[in-house]
């Protein structure tokens, strides 16, 4: 039956564990669809990804990916085709569900690809264990076990040690290895008194973890595309661990006898498409388990396509479709085959990205529980410079893999560290040795083989050599060998980067470019998916003929400048009183109709796939204005590293030095303001060594960034802005914080783990704060501002041309100022403020603009105090909200900002009033992250977003809500626990509508007597330690509510726990609640919208709306 | 590294191409072919037909897991090696790795090279080297210890390369009882498909390249051609031997320099690939049944398509470049494929046509 029409699932919000590869995914599957003419139907509320743009899907629904919703899509668009394993676990699971409920049979919808027989035995640990033990292969042997015998008896059977897990468990007891019977016994008696069920199985504890991605066809034709070996052991999630591609242990028995298991793993499942699998493999002799098979595109599928420049999700869409592997392609090649093996012919290193320190109260291990919010891929021809690269690549301050800060631990110290895998162990083992902590010792406590030990001793022998003797020619370029960058060793000889990069340029030692073309040199590729490395002697890509490669050529851009440390621009700028504008740049310096973009680097929290979509947008607008086009981004999880995107693609460093080669290379100006903080930050270091910036101009980013100068700006145009002091000492601090006035937000201009932004709301708290933090104040001085409690916060996205604004929107946060923005619920159109506000947000806005002479994209941050407009930020780039304005309004912000970067003239874009009601709502991780308190902060811990659309606000609000994983209400009943009067009085209309609609409502003891003073009664339950019962566990546990309200007295309660470390009430409940699954709210104002919204609106009410109906 | 002695690595073009000297310090000639395994750096030196190369790997790192220790599994027999010793000229590699890491490794590479008096360049741009023998060829190279320029007229051609062969009979029993008997033409056979005969519960009698199976005294079930190094054109009393036994009814089964062999046998023609097929990851598909196979491949000629005689059909084409990697007769169990099935180092995909003595 041929197919015409075809339902895409994608897979919602970014979380942790679901991130940008199924962007990434679904954007291939689309662009295989679309090839054979295929009506493409996709469901996925996530607005700011690639897939859900213009021009790519024929229809979308910013709808959530649950049984539900796309249940009632099915009947409404009759599609003939679904495809179920490019929207990770997410989309799977929805159409698991859908299957059960015979909702595919009904409506006559056939699962392409992978049928679902396989995808249900592969979720079903026993049937998947029975089938493949059926065909002679092993998996890891144990057993559930309810009590403590039943447990010795299975590990009786298995031998000792034993490892015990367990499915759930507050604060990560009841896991754990036994090596005898008295340790399971205690293991197990803590498990199942946390637990109704523990798993016993056999110890894979250091075995190696090894990944295969297979590949399938309908005619049973099979490959791996890449194999890929864990540098972590097995116990650390493979999400936590740094990955290399291809393998670098195993020799060819293993690695072939694996990849037979692997094939005959898919054949017996019958997968048609991709699939994804996990061994152990024991160090010590040849054996193995097979511990997971995952039968979608998973992470691990995205970086195995970047890394081999083989793209698996555009094979397997084709194959699901019913195309066989020898009929396809090699995209890479153009004229090869689709059904190889490719062969790489350099390194590939993975970093996971964490971002532990903006959360509060997590615990800091990794294990087998997946916490990081990002990742890096580096490519190179060793594993030291490869590693190298990719810890730069992180963008979390490291030079390398040494981190000289951890240098100061002592030996016994670091062996202590060793033994608990941390984000920092790396470092930990770089250090330990440095101390001479033998190769051996390390490989022992961390159960890391011995030759990534090796390969990094000789980096850290590098390091050592380097401290020791002065640089020559042969040191430097060993040591550029070895992945030191120019700054790295700058700080060793105590000399500035430019010194040694001139140095450097001067001995002829400089990167070469090499091009990544699947079959290592055999065929030539017909793209251009480029790295750089100084293992080579030669580059496969030389863009600028006219200058010779090699040696003893100096380019000028980068020689004569010598990099100045401090505030430099102010001086410049005053000089000129003007900054150059962009398109002189581009007309002057660009003969060759080439321009670079710089991408966003890992996703963290705070920079996500909205980067991603900009940079896509803006080289897609670049190429179709004729414009050949440079990418440059590290991130494996994004579409913008798809080398199709792009004319050259750079999979690099986005680093100073980095760029300044590609410039030296290419000679192409840069985009710096679509990729969010990384290009933002280089901008000014590119423009003091006087490379082209297209746009706004890095001398206005600075002063719109620096704190006095802005504050100047906006005081001349007469702009209010929240007083605010910058301190030096501690008695400044108190004096300034007494003139503002409590309660203040701080900002240390140097972050430390989980200190960065606070609010404090007395003298007392301030002094216990700058105790405990004991910040460097003179070194790092303190920004403080006065915090407006209570404030409406307003986005203001904007395009300018030379000052002029040339389309703007406006979005409303639901949540008071002090929550981050990157948190707030937003609304577009604004819903609360009135015309009057809204014309002056955007006159006001327009003013700085036009001061700052905006030459591209900008966001402007304001806050609704008491019917005044306060500014409290401003960004030259795109912001965060791009994507989501740029869709909602059905204009494009980001093509428009290119078109002025190339100095094309644009014209003004007046607002339509026809724009549809649209909410953003952010999705937060809290559940993967073990002990993080989940209330709304100043710091941002949101991991990704979704929007809905409605009739008014509230029905977008509860659209986007259900799609971030909360349930419609079944049970109409709700646990409440708000701290301090003021959230109490502020809650009470909302109490009340919850009374009318008839919510059975549960509270703790001031909440339940102060609704009972205002005539509504509850049912009174225990806080943990008070001993009523039911208590706030009983509730939870029993599942007996639909959401909990625990709201802190103030968002100070928090900070709190940072300095005594002690946990509220507060935090135990909503602590319990994210662990349990059960929906929460510590916002007031955003629950309050939530009761709205269901007293408003049945499940049922909702509209089943695509993108166009609602646009016109 | 500083410090480290320096060796070049001279090309017939003129190219000189410096790295750190490994391995064997002797100086060395050869024809320079490239590689793209990724695995299977033991077994691939100890490929019979790599005889008189140089062999360069495109993967950047070499020696990850170290050497093993010799284990043999029969007399003549070596369970984890290709054959007794290093059969190439020499190594040209990315990053030679000094401390290598497996449970197997018995010695380091650089100390196995050695040990096989082979000399090895590390450090040097593979990369560049393969894309410049993609471009014009393989071609004639040298490893020198010094960087001075060589005249290339007075440098001869490796000599002959038939010392591959084993120059006596032996037989191999599998385990248990012999489901058949099978010659085994050795050409510089690898252990690998000898190994795979014996899974197969084959007794194995292995015969030099010029000694005629007919003559031996057991009878055989059906013969197989080895692989091996050079010209096809270069094995005429192998090719001689090939007709004679194409006259009987016996099967036959021809492997990469066996394919070519049963080729030039029933007078079609082979001609020199520009760079040869070197690496594990070969897609063929077979005609017959329109199934893709992922292969081990290690020649540098190709069989002429196009001069099959009629009743021989092309069986396995290459999908990357259309080459031809298997022909069959109609109605004959006669049949050879250019890959080599039995993997070492590579994939086990084609296995299964050691089991077609099986079914012929």
């Amino acid at each position: 039956m041929k197919t015409n029409k075809v339902l895409l699932l994608g897979s919602g919000a970014l979380k942790i564990g679901e991130a940008g590869e199924f962007d990434y995914s679904g954007t291939q599957a689309i662009k295989a669809l679309k090839e054979e003419k295929i009506e493409i139907i996709l469901v996925n509320p996530n607005v700011a990804t690639i897939q859900t743009s213009e021009g790519l899907a024929d229809k979308i629904y910013f709808l959530p990916v649950t049984p539900f919703f796309v249940e009632k899509i099915i009947k409404k668009e009759k599609p003939d085709g679904i495809l179920l394993s490019f929207g990770g676990q997410t989309a799977l699971n929805c159409g698991l569900e859908l299957f059960h409920r015979g909702i595919f049979k009904k409506h006559q919808v056939q699962v392409l690809g992978t049928p679902i027989s396989a995808v249900i035995d592969t979720e079903d640990r026993k049937r998947f264990t029975q089938r493949l033990m059926n065909i002679g292969l092993k998996t890891a042997r144990g057993k559930a076990v309810s009590t403590v015998k039943k447990g010795l008896g299975v590990a009786k059977n298995l031998g000792f040690p034993v490892m015990v897990r367990t499915g759930f468990a507050l604060g990560g007891t009841g896991s754990g290895i036994a090596q005898n019977v008295k340790q399971l016994e205690q293991i197990l008696t803590n498990a199942l008194a946390a637990s109704p069920q523990a798993i016993v199985e056999e110890c894979l504890t250091g075995w190696k973890e090894v990944e295969y991605e297979v590949v399938r066809d309908k005619n049973d034709n099979c490959i791996t595309v890449c194999n890929m070996e864990n540098f972590d052991p097995v116990g650390i999630h493979t999400g936590e661990s740094i990955v290399v591609a291809p393998s670098q242990t195993l020799n060819n028995e293993e690695y072939f006898a694996l990849r037979q298991v692997a094939i005959d793993t898919i054949r017996e499942f019958k997968i048609v498409g991709e699939c994804n699998i996990q061994f152990a493999l024991n160090p010590k002799k040849f054996d193995y388990r097979i511990i997971e098979v995952n039968a979608r595109l998973s992470r691990s599928s995205a970086l195995a396509s970047k890394a081999t420049g083989y793209p698996l999700a555009y094979v397997a869409a084709k194959l699901a479709l019913g195309k066989t592997l020898p009929e396809l392609k090699n995209l890479v090649t153009g004229k090869t085959s689709a059904f190889f093996e490719p062969a790489l012919d350099y390194i590939v290193v993975k970093l996971p990205r964490w971002d532990l320190d903006k959360l509060v109260a997590v615990e800091e291990s990794i294990g087998s529980e997946m916490k990081s919010v990002g990742e890096v891929m580096s490519i190179a021809r060793t594993f030291p410079e490869a590693i190298q690269k990719a810890t730069r690549m992180l963008n979390d301050g490291y030079k390398g893999v040494i981190d000289v800060s951890h240098n100061h631990n002592s030996q016994k110290e670091l062996l202590e560290k060793l033994r608990q895998p941390t984000p920092l162990r790396l470092f930990t083992i770089c250090s330990a040795l440095y101390k001479k902590v033998p190769v051996k010792t390390i490989a022992k406590l961390t159960g890391i083989d011995a030759w990534f030990i090796e390969q990094l001793k000789q980096i850290v022998q590098l390091f050592d050599q380097l401290n020791r003797k002065p640089i020559t020619y042969e040191l430097l370029k060993t040591a550029k060998e070895m992945g030191f960058s120019d700054s790295q060793i700058a700080d060793i000889y105590k000399l500035k980067e430019a010194t040694i990069r001139n140095k450097r340029l001067k001995w002829g030692i400089t990167p070469k470019v090499k091009r990544i073309d699947t079959m290592a040199g055999e065929f030539p590729a017909a793209t251009n998916y480029l790295y750089m490395t100084y293992n080579a002697s030669e580059s496969d890509h030389l863009p600028n003929s006219t200058i010779p490669s090699g040696f003893h050529i100096i380019p000028a851009n980068s020689l004569v400048i010598p990099a100045k440390a401090g505030i430099y621009l102010n001086n410049s700028l005053n000089k000129s009183g003007k900054a150059d504008s962009g398109q002189a740049r581009m007309t002057k310096n660009n003969k060759n109709n080439k321009v670079a973009v710089i991408g966003s680097g890992p996703y963290a929290i705070g920079t996500s796939v909205e980067f991603d979509w900009c940079a896509v947008n803006t080289v897609t607008t670049l190429r179709q204005r004729g414009i050949t086009t440079i990418m440059i981004n590290c991130n494996p999880e994004t579409v913008s590293t798809d080398y199709d995107y792009s004319d050259y693609l750079y999979f690099e460093e986005l680093t100073l030095e980095r760029m300044l080669d590609i410039y030296d290379l290419e000679q192409a100006p840069f985009i710096v303001s679509v990729g969010g903080q990384i290009p933002n930050n280089l901008a000014p270091k590119l423009k003091q060594r006087r490379i082209p910036i297209l746009g706004t101009q890095p001398e206005q980013i600075h002063l719109a960034e620096h704190r006095k100068s802005f504050s100047e700006i906006l005081d001349k145009l007469s702009i209010k802005q929240p007083a605010w002091a910058k301190v030096g000492t501690v008695s400044q601090a108190l004096r300034a914080a007494a003139m503002i006035g409590y309660p203040i937000l701080v900002r240390p201009s140097f972050v430390l783990s989980g200190k960065a932004m606070n609010l404090i709301y007395s003298e007392q708290e301030f002094k216990d704060y700058l105790n405990v933090c004991r910040l460097d104040l003179k070194e790092y001085p303190l920004v403080m501002s006065k915090f407006l409690a209570a404030a409406v916060e307003v986005d203001f996205d904007a395009v300018a041309q030379n000052g002029q604004v040339m389309i703007f929107a406006i979005s409303e946060h639901v949540e008071h100022g002090g929550v981050h923005s990157g948190d707030a619920t937003l609304m577009l159109p604004a819903v609360k403020i009135n015309a009057h506000l809204t014309q002056a947000v955007s006159d006001t806005a327009a003013k700085i603009i036009k001061e700052l002479k905006v030459n591209g994209p900008v966001n402007v941050q304001f806050l609704i105090y008491k019917e005044e407009l306060f500014v409290i930020e401003c960004n030259l780039r795109a912001s965060r909200s791009f994507p989501f304005v740029s869709k909602i309004t059905r204009h494009n912000f980001i093509s428009l900002a290119t078109e002025i970067a190339i100095g094309k003239q644009v014209t003004p874009i007046k607002p339509s009033p026809k724009t549809p009601q649209a909410v953003k709502v952010a999705q937060f991780s809290f559940r993967k992250l073990r002990g993080a308190d989940p209330v709304l902060r100043v710091e941002m811990s949101s991991t990704g977003e979704v929007v809905g659309f409605g009739r008014d606000a509230y029905e977008a609000f509860l659209l986007g809500e259900l799609s971030t994983g909360k349930k419609y209400p079944t049970q109409k009943s709700v646990f409440l626990s708000l701290g301090g009067m003021r959230s109490k009085l502020a809650f009470l209309e909302s109490v009340r509508e919850l009374v009318f609609i008839k919510y059975k409502l549960y509270a703790t003891s001031g909440t339940a007597l102060f609704l009972k003073e205002n005539g509504i009664e509850t049912i009174r339950v225990g806080k943990i330690y008070e001993g009523i019962r039911p208590t706030a566990i009983d509730l939870l546990i029993k599942k007996l509510i639909d959401f909990a309200i625990v709201v802190p007295e103030t968002t100070s309660d928090t900070q709190k726990n940072i300095v005594t470390k002690s946990y509220s009430d507060g935090y135990q409940m909503r602590r319990l609640a994210i662990d349990l699954g059960v929906a929460l709210f510590t916002n007031i104002e955003s629950a309050r919208f939530f009761i709205r919204a269901i007293s408003k609106y049945k499940l049922e009410d909702l509209s089943i709306k695509s993108w166009s109906e609602w646009i016109n | 590294m500083p410090g480290m002695t320096k060796k070049y690595l001279h090309l017939e073009d003129g190219t000189v191409l410096e790295g750190e000297a490994f391995g064997a310090n002797n100086e060395t000639l050869g024809e320079v072919v490239f590689s793209t395994g990724m695995t299977g750096y033991p077994e691939s030196l100890t490929d019979p037909s790599f005889a008189g190369q140089i062999l360069t790997f495109t993967y950047p790192l070499l020696g990850n897991y170290g050497v093993p220790k010799v284990v043999y599994q029969d007399k003549h027999l070596l369970k984890n090696f290709e054959s007794e010793r290093i059969w190439v000229q020499g190594v040209v590699v990315g990053t030679q790795i000094e401390y290598p890491s497996h449970h197997a490794s018995f010695a380091t590479f650089d100390n196995w090279l050695k040990q096989q008096k082979i000399p090895g360049v590390t450090g040097v741009d593979t990369r560049a080297l393969t894309l410049n023998l993609r471009e014009k060829g393989v071609m004639k190279g040298k490893l020198t210890n010094s960087g001075q320029k060589i005249s290339w007229k007075t440098v001869d051609t490796p000599g002959t390369i038939k010392k591959v062969s084993h120059n006596q009979i032996i037989s191999y029993l599998p385990k248990g009882k012999p489901a058949r008997t099978i010659a085994l033409l050795d050409c510089g056979v690898k252990h690998g498909i000898i190994r795979a005969l014996l899974r197969q519960q084959y007794k194995v009698i292995r015969v030099p390249y010029d000694f005629d199976p007919l003559k031996l005294s057991e009878r055989v079930d059906g013969v197989v051609c080895s692989n091996g190094p050079g010209d096809p054109k270069d094995w005429t009393e192998t090719v001689a031997i090939i007709q004679n036994i194409l006259k009987t009814d016996l099967p036959f089964v021809g492997i990469c320099l066996g394919h070519q062999l049963l080729a030039l046998a029933i007078g079609a023609d082979t001609y020199k690939l520009p760079y040869g097929h070197r690496g594990l990851n070969q897609p063929c598909l077979d005609i017959s049944t329109n199934k893709a196979y992922i292969t081990s491949q290690n020649h540098g000629y190709a069989v002429n398509k196009k001069t099959l005689p009629q009743d021989f059909s092309e069986w396995f084409v290459n999908l990357n470049d259309g080459t031809n990697e298997g022909i069959k007769h109609k109605k004959k169990p006669i049949m050879s494929m250019q890959f080599h099935p039995e993997g070492c180092p590579g994939p086990f995909d084609t296995e299964w046509v050691f089991g077609m003595f099986g079914e012929l």
